[in-house]
């Protein structure tokens, strides 16, 4: 039971590469972080993942479950992938019915009662019969999360799913994935929130020019500056706030005083 | 020059009988400056952005609005009626919204807002140009807009409304897709800005409005709770953990708390200048 991504290559065109020979493997109940510069291929590596794109050579294994041969809606029941932009995915009249679709479309038993969980765990039970773009975008991005979970799919993988949300709907996020893990899910998040997810990652990797430059924890991510500033990550404040102290503590020791910046 | 903005008791409603999204606010920004724009999901900040460029009030015109809004001396009362562009422009929170969808490559689109404000056809490619290089898009000059990643798409909505110059920059949530080499860009594109534009950042993370800032609103419910200077709400900033994430940050001035000669240069080197 993993997912497994063998020497992955992929490319949308012959003169662009995406993505090169990429390797790893995720088991469920972990949570794997996944970081890099802006445009770099996160999140086609995520399409790649359940299906939407195929490899242009290597595989993906979803449970064994090949992507290149069997159809994105059989792999739904497998992992389901959250975009970036809410609009592309959101499509029904009311929010309860958007996060029943998955439950329904997948005939897991009981797909109301599912739906009304995942609401509920996404905090957004009162805005049942709204229509999703009469929410506003934080809370429209929560409904792309509790349809997520409401497929019931082992593996979760969210794109930017910290972009533009407020401390309310933060602090539920955070709710969200410690109640997956302890569910068993397996989660994938693409992120640039660094300080925000740091400290839920079981594993970061850094995709850097189509390749995986770093595969670790993430504490020991924050010890390599080369590759987060490549990957264009910046360290939680607290951490940097440390940093700089302990640095300009040593330089003082050696008797220079000039500021450091990090 | 940057245009003025004063705001004068404003209230605003609208018409489906929700409580008022904005609540007797008033704010005067002195120009140059940037103003950061603060708070939780429905306190008020992206309406106030639409009231100020003019959006709302064409659109809602049954809302219920009391109150003023002077931009660069022009006087609206309760706000503008008509989308104010390119006097005032505003990037919004959902950037794939901006872009128009009928240009084949970044670069035309950019220009597809000279061409449609009447700009003279042999000024638009150097005006294009220029925009594109400050925001550090120049090598996507040539893409399809819509094979941009997100973070990269943010920066082109940005650039078609940047290019206008306009005099007020309203910008809803700019930072939220970008990376942090993109922020960086942007925060310095911001800088130099300030000194001909007047900003107001809406922002629901901290860490980029506290190195570009240097106003500070902080709304709840609609009401502003906050309007201060940088000095003033780092002093108060242990008091929005309800409002805010600032846990970290608060951790941050825990630290500073701790006098040691070398504090201020620290919290200096942290942006806290």
């Amino acid at each position: 039971m993993s997912i497994m991504v063998q020497n992955l290559s992929f490319s949308y065109s012959t003169d662009r590469k995406i993505l090169k020979d990429v390797s790893l493997t995720i088991a469920p109940g972990e949570f794997l972080l996944i970081v890099g510069r802006n445009g770099v291929g996160k999140s086609t590596f995520l399409k790649l993942l359940n299906g939407i794109r195929k490899p242009t050579s290597g595989k993906v294994l979803i449970d064994g479950m090949d992507t290149r041969e069997n159809s994105v809606a059989s792999l739904a029941r497998k992992i389901c992938v959250t975009f970036q932009n809410p609009a592309d995915q959101i499509f029904a009249p009311t929010v309860f019915d958007e996060v029943s679709f998955a439950p329904r479309n997948l005939k897991r038993t009981d797909p109301e009662s599912i739906a009304q969980k995942a609401l509920q765990l996404c905090g957004l039970e009162h805005h049942k019969t709204s229509h999703p773009y009469d929410l506003p975008p934080a809370e429209r991005k929560l409904l792309t999360i509790a349809s997520a979970v409401a497929s019931d799919a082992t593996y979760l993988a969210f794109d930017e799913p910290s972009a533009g949300l407020s401390s309310i709907e933060q602090n539920l996020l955070e709710h969200v994935i410690t109640s997956l893990l302890a569910e068993g899910k397996g989660l994938l998040v693409v992120s640039h929130d660094l300080p925000f997810f740091f400290r839920y990652a079981t594993r970061v990797v850094v995709l850097e020019n189509g390749s995986l430059s770093f595969s670790g924890h993430a504490e020991e991510l924050m010890e390599r500056e080369g590759i987060l500033r490549r990957a264009g990550l910046r360290l939680p404040p607290l951490v940097r706030a440390k940093r700089i102290i302990s640095a300009m503590e040593k330089k003082r020791e050696v008797g220079g005083d000039d500021v450091v910046t990090l | 020059m940057a245009a003025s903005l004063i705001i004068e008791h404003l209230t605003f409603q609208y018409s489906d009988g929700t409580p008022p999204a904005l609540s007797d606010f008033s704010l005067t920004v002195p120009t140059p400056s940037c103003c950061a724009i603060l708070g939780p999901t429905g306190s008020g900040k992206t309406t106030l952005l639409h009231l100020l460029v003019g959006s709302l009030m064409k659109h809602h015109p049954s809302s219920i609005a009391h109150g003023s809004i002077m931009i660069n001396h022009v006087r609206y009362e309760p706000a503008p009626k008509e989308v104010l562009f390119p006097t005032v422009g505003l990037t919004l929170q959902d950037p794939y919204v901006q872009l128009s969808g009928i240009r084949e490559t970044v670069h035309s689109e950019v220009a597809l807002t000279l061409e449609l404000l009447g700009t003279e056809p042999s000024m638009i490619d150097a005006q294009v140009q220029k925009t594109l290089r400050e925001l550090g898009l120049y090598e996507l000059s040539h893409r399809r807009p819509n094979t941009l990643s997100g973070g990269e798409t943010q920066r082109v909505a940005l650039a078609t409304v940047l290019v206008a110059d306009p005099l007020l920059l309203l910008m809803d949530e700019p930072a939220t897709a970008l990376d942090y080499g993109a922020q960086a860009q942007l925060k310095s594109t911001l800088r130099h800005l300030k000194e001909k534009t007047t900003l107001l950042i809406t922002d629901t993370h901290i860490d980029f409005v506290l190195e570009v800032a240097d106003r500070f609103v902080v709304l709840d419910k609609g009401t502003c709770i906050l309007s201060c200077s940088k000095a003033e709400f780092l002093a108060h900033l242990p008091e929005l953990g309800n409002l805010l994430p600032v846990d970290d940050w608060r951790e941050v001035l825990k630290l500073r708390e701790r006098r040691s000669p070398h504090t201020e240069r620290v919290f200096k080197a942290l942006g806290f200048t």
